[in-house]
């Protein structure tokens, strides 16, 4: 009885805590940007929730238990912090995070979404329609294939709109091959539709990476401004004054002064045009890791030279949430199980000494079969344990070893599934005669299965329509037919297991105790 | 005894050994067939070749003799892809037959390839029981350093040059996992999670279940049985075991087949002599 009510508490217990904990999230209230700022943009535009038109932020809201979002705070009132764009289950390329926003006057704002699929950043569109962003559903540009220099995807975007002097919408951005980045040009009539033009011919770029590029235009014409480090690590800031064309640099390359304090590494960097010269937001990072985005101006100088440091902290994380303290003992519970898992083992092991220890003493029916097992049990743990200890040594401990693993173990252990095959034969060769419909389609489309999964199947219907080739119909099956299928099993399977989890946890399926008793 | 009655009634023995001379042709025979890859194979190959310079590759291992035909292609394959190509891995597994396994097949490709241990592979051996995946692979994914600790030549992880800067599995481009079974736990608890890419090597009768996890995009790849190990052999340009077990496999496959329709036509003559007999 004691026992029973033990199991039950312990089992009532557990099965509490890993409920409330998958029930509650980690961290209670607390602002979408509490672990971390970075990548801002300024605007002067109507964010939704505000009455009038002033100059806004926006930047990326970073929190460790959640995706990223696009955030707008007014300038004016840096207490009021709204969240613009948070990713949505019914949108794919942006399902893992909206980041690194762009204001594209009057009305849109580019982003970089992480995609659905493995968090491939891309180039994503949000419009303003009724005092709110709508993003589109699907990203304007998108990584390029293997091999090109945006294969693993786009990390920064800079858009400029038509004008007098260029007919068409230009997009530079900084496409990423694995570690290195690069920066690209794609240009639009409309600003939605965007044809690639490839990378920027941008002297002294050589064995160096871009990190984000911004394209400003002056009167001499369009100045790309490219945040990027060298083999190691250390980052700079380049001004290339571009051919109208959009795809080179001309002869003026300027390094940068950027002046920020020591103790801080810029991340990213986003240079805005405004009436009042060049702003700059940086976002840096101290050595802690916290983030903060500074502001940053460019005084009115051609070429330009220098980034004077206005504000260090315009935007700081915001507030922290709650933790609960469930989440936070997740691991000492994990390990607990695992240990207790491990005990299991033993215990097991214990039970078949007990067993075959008992045998052999009372020289009872199967005796040898058991001293085998304790010759075989320890005769492996010695050697194994004596190997492992000396695993360069060449001595006949260890060609003991290999002769127990490599010379026994494991052609035994292959022997015992290769007799598989010989059963598979005779049980296919008895049993699969197709007597019903259902009972002809079972045995075509194993057919089809054996077939398509051996090269001999490819080689039998080579010559035949694709429609008609065994690969193909095989493949129609398995991620077709055969999907939908296993999929509505497993919603039965675990709808059922759930059910009875739970009657075994509320002690209402008292049959399963009675055995225990 | 009528034909169709012998044509239903072969004797087992025959069978095997009928069987037995099947898979042997093409170990005498040299038989050449294409083996062109497949959708899922084709992922797992784009998979461990779109990863990042410098970035890390886990490969989770738990095959052993019993699944030697199905996985040892599979995993020398993805080994010899990731050396030849450069790709730092760490390995690791849930089954303690598994080791010498795959460290004979590390081992012969490193040499090849002129590769070092701490700097191109990390084995971290036997770390999670295969009964308690669901704790240890979500302890692992959380806090790697501190759920490893140590390698098997007991260096701990922080003086490992490889997994200096490891903390997550958001430090792993892509999980490959190798083994009978597919183990779901990756995709629960790492790739739903952390984002981390996940590959599937399994054997072939597993594979009809996990089909639904690359139209969900939830793993990026497949390496189903033999049939995978061959594919990707043939994609990393290095025909070997995979290749020699699928050929054998082409002819017993072949047999079944045959065996199958012979026995049916023998039915059916049976049942249409029963029929005029009645009449």
């Amino acid at each position: 009885m004691l026992k029973r009510r033990a199991i039950i508490i312990v089992t009532f217990v557990a099965g509490l805590y890993y409920l409330l904990e998958f029930l509650l999230p980690p961290r209670l209230g607390g602002s979408p940007d509490a672990d971390g700022v970075e990548a801002a943009t300024m605007v002067k535009s109507k964010l939704p929730g505000l009455s009038r038109t002033a100059w806004y932020l926006a930047y990326t809201g970073i929190r460790n238990d959640r995706r990223p979002v696009l955030m707008g705070m007014p300038l004016e009132r840096r207490y009021v912090r709204t969240v613009l764009l948070a990713p949505a289950f019914n949108r794919h390329d942006d399902y893992r995070g909206c980041t690194r926003p762009q204001f594209v006057v009057p009305d849109r704002l580019y982003y970089i979404g992480l995609g659905w699929d493995d968090r491939t950043p891309r180039v994503c569109l949000a419009m303003m329609r009724d005092g709110r962003w709508q993003p589109r559903g699907d990203a304007v540009l998108r990584e390029g294939k293997p091999g090109e220099p945006d294969a693993s995807g786009i990390g920064w975007v800079s858009v400029q709109t038509r004008s007098e002097a260029v007919s068409e919408w230009r997009m530079w951005y900084v496409g990423r091959q694995g570690d290195v980045g690069t920066v690209c040009l794609a240009v639009s009539p409309d600003g939605l539709r965007w044809e690639k033009r490839g990378p920027v011919a941008l002297a002294g770029m050589d064995g160096v990476s871009a990190d984000c590029v911004n394209a400003v235009m002056t009167r001499e014409g369009t100045v790309l401004w490219v945040l990027g480090h060298d083999a190691s690590g250390e980052r700079w800031v380049r001004t290339f004054l571009l051919t109208p064309d959009g795809r080179h640099a001309r002869d003026r390359v300027t390094t940068v002064d950027a002046q920020i304090p020591p103790e801080l590494d810029m991340q990213d960097l986003r240079i805005e045009s405004s009436a009042d010269g060049l702003q700059g937001l940086a976002t840096l990072r101290d050595n802690a890791g916290k983030t903060r985005i500074a502001w940053l101006a460019s005084p009115v100088e051609f070429p330009e030279r220098r980034l004077v440091l206005r504000e260090t902290s315009l935007v700081v994380p915001g507030s922290p949430p709650w933790s609960t303290v469930l989440s936070d003992v997740r691991g000492t519970v994990d390990d607990i199980l695992v240990v207790i898992g491990a005990f299991a083992v033993g215990l097991g092991l214990i039970g078949l000494a007990q067993v075959h220890g008992k045998r052999v003493l009372a020289l009872q029916k199967g005796w040898p079969e058991s001293t085998a097992f304790f010759v075989a049990a320890i005769a492996m743990a010695a050697f194994t344990v004596y190997a492992r200890l000396n695993p360069e040594a060449k001595t006949w401990g260890t060609k003991a070893y290999d002769l127990l693993f490599y010379g026994l173990l494991q052609p035994l252990g292959s022997s015992m599934f290769s007799l598989l095959a010989a059963y598979l034969v005779s049980a296919a060769y008895r049993a699969f005669r197709v007597r019903t419909f259902e009972g002809g389609l079972l045995a075509a489309s194993a057919t089809l299965i054996m077939l398509g999964q051996v090269p001999v199947g490819n080689w039998l219907t080579q010559n035949l329509p694709p429609y008609l080739q065994i690969p193909k119909v095989m493949a129609w099956v398995l991620f077709v037919s055969n999907t939908a299928v296993v999929r509505a099993v497993n919603f039965g399977i675990f709808v059922g297991a759930l059910a009875t989890a739970l009657r075994v946890w509320l002690s209402m399926d008292r049959a399963s105790m009675r055995s225990i008793e | 005894m009528k034909w169709y009655e012998r044509l239903q009634r072969i004797d087992n023995r025959i069978l095997y050994v009928t069987l037995a001379v099947a898979v042997a042709i093409p170990a005498f025979a040299r038989l050449r067939m294409p083996i062109p890859p497949t959708t899922e194979t084709l992922g797992a190959y784009r998979a461990v070749e779109s990863v990042p310079p410098g970035r890390l590759v886990m490969v989770h291992s738990t095959w052993d003799a019993g699944t030697i035909g199905e996985c040892e292609g599979q995993c020398r394959a993805v080994i010899e892809h990731l050396m030849s190509r450069g790709k730092p891995f760490v390995i690791w597994t849930s089954n303690p037959a598994s080791p010498p396994f795959y460290n004979r097949i590390i081992e012969e490709t490193a040499r090849r390839h002129g590769r070092v241990y701490g700097r191109d592979w990390v084995d971290f051996g036997y770390k999670v029981p295969g009964g308690a995946m669901a704790f240890g692979v979500q302890a692992m994914a959380r806090d790697f350093p501190g759920y490893m600790k140590e390698d098997v030549r007991g260096t701990p992880v922080s003086q490992i040059p490889v997994l200096r800067n490891v903390r997550d599995a958001r430090d792993f481009d892509l999980i490959v996992t190798i083994g009978y079974n597919p183990i779901g736990e990756f995709i629960q608890f790492v790739q739903a999670v952390y984002g981390t890419k996940v590959v599937f090597g399994i054997a072939a009768i597993n594979s009809t279940t996990t089909y639904s996890y690359i139209d969900s995009k939830q793993i990026v790849g497949m390496l189903v049985g033999a049939r995978g190990g061959a594919e990707y052999e043939v994609l990393v340009r290095r025909p070997g075991r995979g290749v020699q077990i699928i050929m054998a496999q082409s002819f017993g496959h072949l047999l079944i087949v045959v065996l199958v329709v012979l026995a049916n036509v023998a039915a059916i003559a049976q049942r249409r002599a029963a029929r005029r007999q009645s009449v």
